[in-house]
């Protein structure tokens, strides 16, 4: 059984929370965030105590597991503390905002001897963990141009962190690292990237940016990402071989439509749509299932912390890239 | 509209190209025009055609140019130059396949000697004559997307096999004879010329060393950004032999073209083991060859030029000029 606490208690600590009440050998045992409120809400849920400091929550609550669910900039922070005071740690995605943060997480962890894991949810999603394993039983031969598309709108949470740069790294750091990171495990190193988008055109809550990835392998990899589009979220991706070729879009998988009437003031009763792809078991559950299932035999996760380091460098080279209008090699 | 004139006599030189056998049909079907029939300077290849297809055969291009008012060339990239030269002098009207040369020089020639000849000149840009495409444009020329920032193309086909892979013969691969298309919609649509382009090119799907894999960048100079997707990544189970896809995000909304994945329909043939998608929208050719034909006997402009072809070829050999370079080339 390992107990956890969670830091962060936003929208992702919610999904991470009823996980954690669903894992066996996992269970809840107090929730963090400096917003006092938002602390209780979530801990009030689960019947868990709520702190606003973290000190005083490690200092009060015995628990061998920290999930930090915090914005970007602050996981580093966390996972420090964690480390300094022995216990593993799961850390949302992006492992950090720099790779200066990436390597202090990392290299506090190793020396702690305590795990890191950093929740690459992508990975256990089954459309995507059925393609990666598609694409390595040979199903499209050598690959040769892989697009993904991923996006919508723009993210519109209680504290609009997303908003800000400086603490998301906008829709390349914050969104399409799930993409950059699925590239990477599927396709291996990246080589080149070059990047056009809007992270620095100034337009409030708008980013959208195209990334061409030339890959070690001399595949090449095309990622959109948009918080930019007044559409439902779009999820797809093409990976075309000189062997044969998959294609997947959400918009057309939905195994169930639930549609409504609404009823608007002006257009009276208007149709809504609500298309769902329900699981026996979300990639949520399975990719912290995963993590604590690692701790309690002892295995190392599937999702490595360099791993997550590299996809955190490829997705700043392609913010670079957009920044100075050129290719950006990587080393 | 075309009423009480002579119709026009039509003949295509070379059925190299497979939009020839589309042409055969089109006119065949097209008012106000008299179809001669086909020269090639494969025998063999054009005689066989012309039987199998029962259109008369000439057996050269002075023969056919002698009897018709309009050539439609069809032939291999590297001869269509030539010919258009050929036409030209004669007095002959050409719609010529894209691009008209495999160099920039070949191509300017071609448009200046219909241009001193006094004859029209219209580059084979179906995707312009789409009721879909002329409704984004309306959207986006209209400012109901507000200002263009960004755009994903994709204009794949299926490799064509044969000469297309001949250099010689070709000039080039996917890049050269699907970018044109794409960057044609995307300046027709945007409203703005390629200023600057970065390409990553390479051959990974079919043996040999032509280009069938490339993602091309463009950068329009009213500042929006864009990709294109040219290759020759469907296999040959693919439904449609190409699709043609457009993305224009704007300030205050988007547009998602889709010119063959949409009005369609899904065709299995039991016996064959096939997966066809059928159209049931407008014959994109047909309208093409219609607007030419009435440009010529209007007196009228080409809707599309020459100089569209030009520009729009321009940016294709920066894209191999830029992979080549691996950086961005201005035009």
């Amino acid at each position: 059984m390992r107990r956890v606490a969670i830091i962060g208690a936003g929208g992702m600590a919610g999904s991470h929370a009823a996980c954690y009440d669903k894992i066996e050998n996992a269970e809840l045992v107090a929730v963090m965030d400096v917003i006092p409120d938002a602390a209780q809400s979530l801990a009030e849920k689960y019947g868990v105590p709520a702190f606003s400091d973290a000190e005083e929550m490690f200092d009060k609550v015995e628990f061998d597991v920290v999930d930090v669910c915090t914005p970007t900039p602050f996981h580093t922070p966390y996972i420090k503390m964690a480390a300094a005071a022995g216990k593993d740690v799961c850390s949302e995605k992006p492992l950090g905002r720099t790779m200066e943060q990436c390597w202090e997480s990392i290299n506090v962890c190793k020396k702690a001897g305590v795990t890191l894991f950093v929740a690459q949810v992508l990975r256990w999603f089954p459309e995507f963990r059925r393609a990666n394993e598609l694409v390595k039983s040979g199903v499209v031969g050598k690959p040769a141009v892989v697009r993904t598309t991923r996006g919508g709108g723009f993210p519109k949470p209680p504290s609009n962190w997303f908003a800000d740069f400086e603490q998301s790294g906008g829709v390349v750091l914050d969104l399409l690292i799930h993409d950059i990171d699925w590239l990477l495990w599927t396709f291996g190193p990246a080589q080149r990237v070059h990047a056009c988008g809007l992270t620095f055109a100034g337009i409030e809550d708008t980013d959208y940016a195209l990334i061409t990835i030339r890959f070690k392998s001399g595949m090449i990899a095309h990622i959109e990402g948009s918080w930019a589009t007044p559409d439902a979220f779009r999820v797809a991706f093409e990976i075309a071989g000189d062997g044969g070729l998959i294609e997947y879009t959400n918009e057309k998988s939905s195994p169930l439509i639930f549609s409504r009437w609404a009823s608007d003031e002006s257009a009276g009763r208007v149709p809504v749509p609500v298309p769902s792809s329900p699981m026996s078991v979300s990639p949520y559950y399975l990719e912290l299932k995963h993590f604590i299932d690692c701790l309690e035999t002892g295995r190392e996760p599937d999702v490595k912390a360099e791993e997550s380091a590299a996809a955190v460098q490829l997705a700043l080279a392609a913010i670079e890239s957009i920044r100075i209008g050129r290719p950006v090699d990587l080393a | 509209m075309i009423s009480g004139k002579e119709p026009l006599n039509v003949g295509i030189m070379s059925c190299a190209h497979p939009r020839a056998l589309s042409y055969v049909k089109c006119f065949t079907s097209l008012e106000f025009v008299r179809f001669a029939g086909i020269a090639d300077d494969d025998k063999e290849r054009g005689s066989s055609f012309a039987e199998r297809y029962g259109v008369q055969y000439f057996s050269s291009y002075d023969e056919l140019l002698k009897v018709v008012d309009v050539a439609v060339i069809c032939a291999e990239t590297a001869k269509r130059r030539d010919l258009v030269v050929g036409a030209s002098n004669l007095g002959r009207h050409v719609l010529c396949e894209v691009p008209f040369a495999t160099d920039i020089d070949g191509v300017r020639e071609a448009v200046d000697v219909c241009k001193n000849a006094g004859v029209k000149l219209q580059p084979a840009f179906p995707c312009r004559f789409s009721p879909a495409a002329k409704q984004a444009q309306d959207y986006v020329t209209s400012g109901k997307i507000g200002r263009v920032l960004a755009m994903k193309g994709a204009y794949r086909s299926k490799y064509p096999g044969g000469w297309f892979s001949e250099k010689s013969l070709s000039g080039g691969g996917a890049v050269m004879h699907n970018t044109p298309h794409a960057v044609d919609l995307m300046r027709w649509i945007n409203g703005a010329e390629p200023a600057e382009v970065y390409a990553e090119i390479d051959g990974l799907m079919i043996p040999g060393d032509c280009d069938d894999s490339a993602i091309v960048s463009v950068k329009f100079s009213n500042g929006a950004f864009a990709t294109i997707d040219t290759s020759w990544s469907r296999p040959k189970s693919y439904p449609t032999p190409t699709d043609a896809s457009l993305v224009v995000v704007g300030t205050e909304g988007s547009v998602r073209l889709d010119l063959y994945g949409g009005q369609k329909m899904d065709v299995y043939c039991g016996e064959s083991d096939k997966h066809d998608w059928v159209s049931w929208g407008d014959n994109l050719d047909l309208l093409m060859l219609r607007s030419f034909v009435e440009s010529i006997v209007n007196d009228t402009s080409p809707v599309v030029t020459g100089d569209d072809c030009i520009a729009a070829f321009t940016a294709t050999i920066a894209a191999y000029e830029s992979a080549k370079k691996k950086e961005p080339i201005k035009l």
